[in-house]
């Protein structure tokens, strides 16, 4: 899994990606050095925990199947995968729209992986 | 010969109308709808081009060649209606003609112009409502530029004149509540928009309105009292009713710093959101701030959240933040420029 999440970084340009559970436990990893492995993963999953649980407050079905976190240095965009999520860090300006394909291409093999 | 060749003109006009009316109805895409709107412009129909970009805006919300052709026909269009209405007003200085041309040039922020319109208006008509709406329209609308006091105050006092000469004219009532409820007179606005839904039960600026005033009347017995302090930011309230235009809104929510309500206003389908939802979506926003700053990438701007058929987006500004939900998958990432545009023309930027 982490030659996927290599390949990806490089085709994408992106800093960093990461596969966790809906529970927070990391699968792989492969991030820039100053991006903890630790740090990200737990905020990953305390963000997707609240979130999920305000949402399931507000009437909707509190299915999430994409997120995106903009910061001052950098973006954060979770992408569901259904028993697990795919996060991508990227630099601030990114657009993700233009990264689509090579994350689309990359989900779809980690969920093959998964399969098999 | 000259009336050959304008019959010709005119066919080959219409011929080409016809021509981009077909290919947009066929596949009414950003590129189409333009150059239709632009082509309708061009051979006089102003309104009916205003229709289509209208159309097309709504269509396509994260197009910017669509956002920014709807700025420049509807600044034209203003323009082009201006030009009409001045040589009229030289003829048949009427107050319905002063009136309109006055609000055309502060469409086009040129407020001398729609001065001088408003104090003919009143020359020529020193006891008439309507001479004392125009120039509290005036007022208020020059305000939003200026941000000088005075003309806050003088919007008010011509307002208040136009209300006391015609207290039924709803128009009039509305503008001054949402004067007063800007001055902070959150009780009086409340009178105001009351007596105004008495006498047009159904109006929705009316409701509106009176729901954020009701929200803000609220505000100063929560715990927070620096809440409470914001809270009489009424600009923010503006804002939020601004958000709540965008196409596709459900609600959207305010907060200051310390996590206090400053307004809250449900979209077109009520039941997305319970009134206890509050919390919840506080809790959202205090796991953004506290904890994307350890991680690394800097500080807490936006979050875009999606699910099956709606959106979500938490946006921070410098002393509060908007919580919006949305039913339309096309904003994407276009809707936080939507939302930092709004911001931008008012006046918490």
């Amino acid at each position: 899994m982490r030659e996927i999440l290599q390949k990806l970084n490089q085709q994408a340009n992106i800093l960093g990606s990461m596969v966790i559970t809906p529970d927070g436990i990391m699968v792989a990893a492969v991030l820039q050095p100053e991006l903890e492995e630790d740090k990200v993963a737990a905020f990953t999953s305390s963000l997707l925990i609240t979130l999920k649980r305000g949402l399931s407050q507000l009437k909707t079905d509190g299915t999430l199947s994409f997120c995106t976190l903009n910061a001052s240095e950098g973006k954060l965009v979770f992408f569901d995968m259904n028993n697990s999520f795919l996060v991508v860090v990227t630099q601030p300006n990114t657009q993700i729209a233009s990264r689509i394909v090579a994350i689309e291409q990359a989900i779809d093999e980690i969920q093959k992986r998964q399969v098999a | 010969m000259i009336t050959l060749i304008f019959t010709f003109l005119r066919s080959l006009r219409r011929r080409r109308l016809q021509k981009n009316l077909a290919r947009y109805k066929a596949s009414p895409g950003p590129r189409e709808c333009v150059r239709l709107a632009w082509l309708l412009f061009k051979y006089g129909y102003g309104n009916q081009a205003i229709q289509v970009i209208s159309n097309a805006r709504r269509q396509h919300p994260k197009h910017g060649g669509i956002k920014r052709n709807y700025r420049q026909l509807k600044t034209l269009q203003v323009s082009r209606s201006l030009k009409k209405v001045s040589p009229l007003i030289t003829k048949n200085a009427s107050l319905r003609m002063l009136s309109k041309a006055c609000d055309l040039a502060c469409a086009l922020e040129n407020y001398d112009q729609a001065a001088h319109y408003a104090a003919e208006a009143t020359r020529l008509h020193p006891d008439n409502w309507q001479s004392h709406f125009v120039l509290g329209k005036l007022y208020f609308h020059r305000f939003n530029s200026t941000r000088d006091d005075c003309d806050q105050e003088q919007a008010l006092i011509h307002l208040g004149e136009a209300y006391q000469l015609n207290p039924e004219n709803c128009e009039v009532l509305f503008l001054l509540a949402l004067t007063l409820a800007r001055l902070d007179e959150y009780e009086t606005a409340q009178e105001i928009l009351h007596y105004l839904l008495d006498l047009r039960p159904h109006d929705p600026k009316g409701i509106q309105l009176l729901d954020l005033i009701e929200v803000n009347l609220r505000q100063p017995t929560r715990s927070d009292p620096a809440g409470a302090a914001t809270a009489a930011n009424a600009e923010v309230n503006i804002v939020v009713e601004r958000i709540r235009e965008i196409e596709g809104n459900v609600g959207v929510f305010a907060f200051n710093e310390g996590g206090a309500l400053l307004g809250r206003s449900e979209g077109k389908n009520s039941t997305f959101i319970f009134p206890e939802s509050d919390d919840a979506i506080r809790s959202m926003l205090t796991t953004c701030h506290n904890d994307v700053s350890r991680i690394g990438i800097g500080e807490f701007r936006s979050c875009l959240i999606c699910g099956e058929g709606w959106q979500a987006i938490v946006r921070s500004f410098n002393d509060f933040e908007i919580v919006g939900f949305f039913e339309n998958y096309a904003h994407g990432e276009a809707l936080e420029q939507e939302i930092d545009e709004v911001v931008q023309e008012s006046a918490l930027a």
